[in-house]
């Protein structure tokens, strides 16, 4: 597919961290954090990627913006080969592509105020002269629901949902087209929480900003997304729009995941779908469906046969045996 | 026997630090009974996780300084025990479990030796018999190959089967109450939901009661039978969790639950608590709630609400101008 409207196209990437044991670091095994996923993001739209701990989500947010190099697999944004430009080329790209992470407390540098932590991605960019950026900092901050006297102030004087306003005003700085949300309000308290998704929500109508969102939780993911894809030990497991994908999953995982909410309002029953175990180790990953060790249904070929990346509705692609 | 288990009347707690004292819980009640299960739920900073370290004793003091007029367990005043009398009701009739399994966990001792501590100093066993009772309990708590499990090292375990470790370790004793401080927090959903069936399940076979103290509505609403609010050291709701949920009385409730992303469908924009929590060094005049609260009126930042009585239902309220006279709050 090279529709003029796909922003980021991944194409089965590979990520493998090696395992080094000794003194002299021998490579004894490796990662394997993400294990060859596809797929395309659209502009303006918000992809959700949600997984438990060490399915690989993150990683993939990350290799996007080429944070961490790739084993194998391209990414193109905007049409081109990230993995094909030099390091000057990647840099004037990286204005059109930022990040915000989880933990707001880490991302600020403690002994920069908050008008130097705006105004350095416009300096490092070379955007605009020093009293326009101050101008652009102000108005940044006024964006995000802060008040222009905060740009003297320094990260240690706010909560943890000021600074998460903060980070994402200092993503905005330079006007990207794509932002990596990774877990971007998890480490946040409920009322804030809700303060910082519709804020969210807010800049991307304004802007027309496209988001790939990293979460663990459910709920969060539907709310903010689009379509959703969902991630088992560094694989995709399945894709689709976020109305399908929450009323009618297809994967058992899936089934599992949302089973698992607590509370008992996601539609699906618990002893139906309830997941026994624990996920296995991305660095000795199961042979066949990497998720038939935990799967409900699982049938004699689950665990020989690697099940295939198909489509088996309108944009709902699923990797299962047993699926429609 | 009365069926009041844990009685707790007019609970404070105060830190004394540098910047001077800080007043954590201010004037908590609550009771629990035999069998029931009450969920303790707040924000960040609330009060909830110091109001169960003060019934357990567990607050260093100094900087720590309690006081209440009551607390009463299983008939007996906790704050007349000595010392040692205290420690014999903690982890033997009363028995915690916390959020972090990791850090809770001995990691030099192995997970038998754990388990057979507290089976040899509360309940006299001998090490054979401690060794027996701990496998039971491990098997109890769902933890697979339990034999091998109990000359294991806490590092050797992943994250879900920690934790199922030290629910076995809480009950090892035959708790009456079992106070859990976020207990699913640090795992996954889908281990989470192993555990939340494991902890219903265990409350069936055993009777035990619960004091669950969380920040997740989801677990509230599938683990418990009452749910206590609290904002700013202070209890502003209290109720069974069914009518809580169907109609907040006191706005902070109501906007809490709004605040939450539904799972069952894609919600527009979410409802907002303007603002953020205030510092307990400078806890807002009147009712606590009052700068953030879209409801609030002048009476409200003169004078603290009692905790009152509002419709009935056991449902208690702090609040000036509880939601149901305006004719619930179920109106968007």
């Amino acid at each position: 597919m090279t529709n003029a409207d796909v922003l980021v196209r991944v194409e089965n990437i590979k990520k493998y961290f090696p395992i080094s044991k000794g003194a002299f670091g021998r490579v004894t095994g490796y990662v394997r954090a993400v294990d060859g996923v596809t797929f395309d993001i659209r502009k303006g739209e918000s992809f959700g990627l949600v997984g438990e701990s060490g399915c690989g989500k993150t990683t993939t947010g990350r290799a996007i913006l080429r944070l961490v190099e790739l084993t194998a697999g391209r990414v193109f944004f905007d049409g081109q080969d990230l993995a094909q430009l030099d390091d000057v080329e990647m840099r004037k790209l990286r204005r059109r592509m930022q990040i915000v992470f989880q933990d707001p407390y880490s991302s600020l540098n403690p002994r920069m105020n908050v008008g130097a932590a705006l105004v350095e991605p416009l300096t490092a960019h070379g955007i605009g002269t020093p009293a326009e950026r101050l101008e652009k900092a102000k108005a940044l901050l006024a964006q995000v629901g802060l008040r222009p006297f905060h740009l003297n102030r320094y990260p240690h004087e706010f909560s943890g949902g000021q600074r998460q306003r903060i980070v994402i005003a200092r993503a905005l700085s330079v006007d990207p087209e794509f932002i990596v949300c990774d877990e971007p309000v998890s480490a946040l308290d409920v009322s804030i929480q809700s303060q910082i998704l519709n804020l969210l929500k807010e800049l991307q109508a304004k802007f027309g900003l496209t988001y790939l969102f990293v979460a663990h939780n459910l709920a969060v993911v539907r709310y903010i997304s689009d379509r959703v894809g969902v991630m088992y030990l560094g694989k995709m497991v399945e894709l689709a729009d976020e109305r399908e994908i929450y009323n009618h999953p297809v994967h058992p995982y899936t089934k599992a995941l949302l089973a698992a909410v607590p509370g008992g309002d996601s539609g699906f029953e618990r002893d139906k779908h309830i997941l026994a175990g624990d996920v296995p180790s991305p660095a000795n990953p199961p042979p066949g469906c990497s998720f038939h060790t935990r799967c409900p249904v699982a049938r004699p070929d689950c665990k020989e046969v690697v099940p295939e990346w198909r489509e088996i509705g309108p944009r709902h692609y699923v990797a299962c045996h047993l699926a429609g | 026997m009365s069926d009041v288990l844990l009685e707790v009347k007019n609970l404070h707690t105060t830190f004394d630090t540098m910047d001077g004292a800080v007043p954590a819980v201010c004037g908590v009640s609550l009771e629990i009974n035999r069998g029931e299960v009450l969920a303790l739920v707040g924000e960040s900073g609330c009060g909830k996780s110091v109001t169960s370290l003060s019934i357990m004793r567990l607050i260093p003091c100094p900087p720590g300084r309690i006081s209440a007029d009551k607390i009463s367990f299983d008939g007996v005043d906790l704050l007349g025990l000595s010392n040692d009398e205290m420690r014999k009701v903690r982890g033997n009739t009363m028995a915690m479990i916390f959020q972090e399994p990791m850090t809770s966990l001995n990691p030099v001792m192995t997970i038998g030796a754990q388990l057979c501590e507290p089976l040899e100093t509360h309940r006299g066993m001998s090490r054979l018999e401690a060794a027996e009772e701990s496998m039971r309990m491990l098997k109890l708590a769902g933890v697979s190959l339990p034999e091998q499990r109990m000359h294991e090292y806490p590092h050797q375990l992943s994250g879900g089967m920690r934790q199922r470790v030290m629910i076995a370790m809480a009950l090892t004793c035959r708790p009456k109450l079992l106070i859990a401080d976020e207990p699913t927090t640090a795992l996954d959903v889908t281990i989470q939901a192993q555990i939340l069936e494991l902890m219903k399940e265990l409350r069936r076979e055993l009777g035990m009661s619960m004091m669950l103290i969380t920040h997740d509505m989801g677990v509230v609403r599938e683990m418990s039978d009452r749910v206590a609010i609290m904002y700013a050291g202070q209890i502003v709701e209290q109720g069974p969790v069914k009518e809580i949920f169907q109609n907040p009385l006191h706005p902070y409730t109501y906007g809490l639950l709004g605040s939450i992303p539904p799972i069952n469908r894609k919600a527009e924009t979410l409802r907002v608590i303007r603002g953020v929590v205030p510092s307990p060094m400078f806890f807002p005049s009147g009712c606590r709630f009052h700068p953030r609260c879209d409801y609030a009126t002048a009476e409200c930042s003169d004078q603290m609400p009692e905790l009152m009585e509002v419709g009935g239902d056991s449902r208690l309220v702090r609040c000036w101008h509880p939601l149901i006279e305006k004719g619930g709050a179920n109106r968007d």
